[in-house]
């Protein structure tokens, strides 16, 4: 049996005092693997993200990186695990402004690479970002000030110039312009070319899910992972969509009057 | 490289300031073509200098100096000189004022309307005020205007200021931006429900009233960007793509200037 890359063992995370966002989840996550998280609004899409990018220590349970305990004071502790865990996994926020704090763009691009490479390769591969990211011309630019596609696409290249194996995304297309949209699945089909890379992307969207993931993990209302399977079988399964409240009742009437 | 220039209408308050800013810093000028860790340390010791400074004159001829400053840097000056006066008048007129008045600051009456007796004493205390006040905002709003945030955190850097003390600057500034774009859509959501007209200065005063909010919401945003510094990398320190470039002539002089400054407001 092949080793997981992630291996999430009956995972609860509540912030204090609050109800928990994410209860009892269970969830393998192989290498290679372009899998969705699927689940409603306040479902613990992201909430299990941030457990998986080792931001959140999670109440209860375990999460495991490669077979080592994964959690925020994990990698507060122990550095070079931090150094090689950080280098690996790009994440990308759902929102832009939390994501882009540097004074320009330029200097956003660099603050990855100038933690972990040479001053010299930092730079080099932040040119080079820019220019694959047609961001040149807003290099000096305050981040602050950008478009929100522009702002998105600052954060994509701010995350990708670390050339991670892992990529976590959390609603990647959300409040994107469809132009915008397509830039950002262009980059993410150039980041699949290389074998090997792991995505996993939390999204309600199942209109965009097919073209950002093969397999999926289902969130239910009750904040567990009710089913992990290829995601064309789980998007067959209408009634399953409807119980986790990706589908509506509108949504579920035109499917149905369709086939009659 | 091209610079997207400020676009009327796109921002509002803050944002338009910001605007402002960014396009004084890329125009070519004396001061923007100057090193930036010179620039922030004569600002420093001219700011420094007024504070210490006892005479009007000297005071005057500072004002004089950054003047001189922003129209080298190609500002536009009645902007400049409005907007300091503004900042200027509107902090130190009321405290001025009632400074002046003989129960204040006992002395000899220069003023008499009815029975509101203004000292000569009173007054001139009040002239340095206000002088001092002007000095020091027209030389830091130079300072802005001619470095931007990028520079100003590069300076603060060359000039070797702990690196936690730059970083806690740095957000902070990203932070009321941010702010001051959630505090705008809360104004404008209060409007959208608000029966009957609202202006938008009534707009802002509910908004201040439900400040407690906007903190709550301030404490979660700093929450994510933590763990966005973190998810790369974040170790502490941030930094930066652009060293400091070597001191040129124009930068001997501007650092001479600022030593005179200095020197000046410790002798008179």
């Amino acid at each position: 049996m092949v080793a997981p890359l992630f291996d999430i063992r009956a995972a609860t995370f509540c912030h204090s005092g609050r109800p928990p966002s994410l209860e009892g989840a269970t969830l393998r996550v192989l290498g290679g693997e372009r899998l969705l998280l699927l689940g409603a609004n306040g479902a613990g899409k992201s909430t299990l993200l941030n457990l998986l990018g080792g931001l959140l220590n999670p109440t209860s349970g375990e999460v495991l990186f490669e077979n080592r305990p994964l959690s925020l004071s994990e990698l507060e502790h122990n550095s070079e695990f931090r150094r090689e865990f950080r280098s690996r996994v790009g994440i990308l926020f759902q929102n832009s402004d939390t994501q882009l704090f540097c004074p320009t763009v330029r200097e956003e691009i660099a603050f990855g690479p100038l933690q972990f490479l040479s001053r010299d390769e930092a730079l080099a591969r932040t040119e080079k970002t820019l220019v694959t990211f047609d961001l040149e011309a807003l290099a000096s630019e305050p981040p602050y000030a950008l478009s929100g596609g522009e702002k998105k696409r600052v954060a994509l290249a701010a995350t990708l110039v670390m050339e991670p194996e892992i990529l976590l995304l959390d609603e990647p297309t959300a409040n994107l312009d469809p132009r915008t949209r397509d830039f950002f699945l262009d980059a993410l089909s150039e980041f699949n070319r290389t074998p090997g890379r792991t995505v996993i992307t939390a999204t309600h969207n199942l209109q965009i899910a097919p073209l950002l993931g093969s397999n999926c993990a289902l969130l239910t209302p009750q904040h567990g992972i009710a089913l992990h399977a290829p995601l064309e079988k789980v998007l067959e399964n209408e009634d399953v969509l409807l119980q986790v409240n990706l589908v509506g009742r509108r949504m579920r009437e035109q499917v149905s009057d369709r086939s009659h | 490289m091209g610079t997207r220039h400020h676009r009327p209408g796109e921002f509002d308050g803050i944002w338009k300031v910001e605007g402002t800013v960014a396009s004084a810093a890329s125009r070519p000028g004396y001061l923007q073509e100057s090193e930036d860790r010179t620039r922030l340390l004569a600002s420093g010791l001219i700011i420094i200098g007024a504070s210490l400074s006892h005479s009007l004159y000297f005071l005057v001829a500072m004002y004089f100096l950054c003047v001189l400053g922003a129209f080298a840097s190609q500002i536009q000056i009645d902007r400049f000189l409005g907007r300091a006066l503004m900042l200027v008048c509107v902090f130190t007129i009321p405290a001025g004022i009632l400074g002046s008045l003989q129960f204040v600051t006992p002395g000899q009456a220069l003023v008499e309307i009815g029975p509101v007796h203004f000292t000569r004493q009173g007054l001139v205390a009040f002239a340095f005020l206000f002088m001092r006040a002007l000095v020091c905002v027209c030389a830091t709003s130079l300072l802005v205007q001619t470095s931007g945030l990028a520079g100003i955190m590069r300076g603060l850097r060359g000039l070797h200021v702990p690196e936690s003390l730059v970083a806690a600057v740095q957000l902070a500034f990203h932070h009321i931006h941010v702010l001051g774009k959630t505090a705008q859509d809360m104004v404008m959501a209060f409007r959208a429900r608000a029966l009957g007209r609202l202006t938008l200065g009534k707009a802002y005063s509910a908004i201040a009233i439900q400040s407690s909010v906007l903190l709550m919401k301030s404490m979660g945003h700093s929450r994510l960007v933590h763990q966005a510094m973190l998810a790369r990398g974040f170790a502490g320190t941030i930094p930066t793509v652009e060293q400091p470039a070597g001191m040129g002539r124009q930068d001997w002089v501007l650092l001479i200037i600022g030593c005179a400054a200095f020197a000046g407001g410790l002798a008179w």
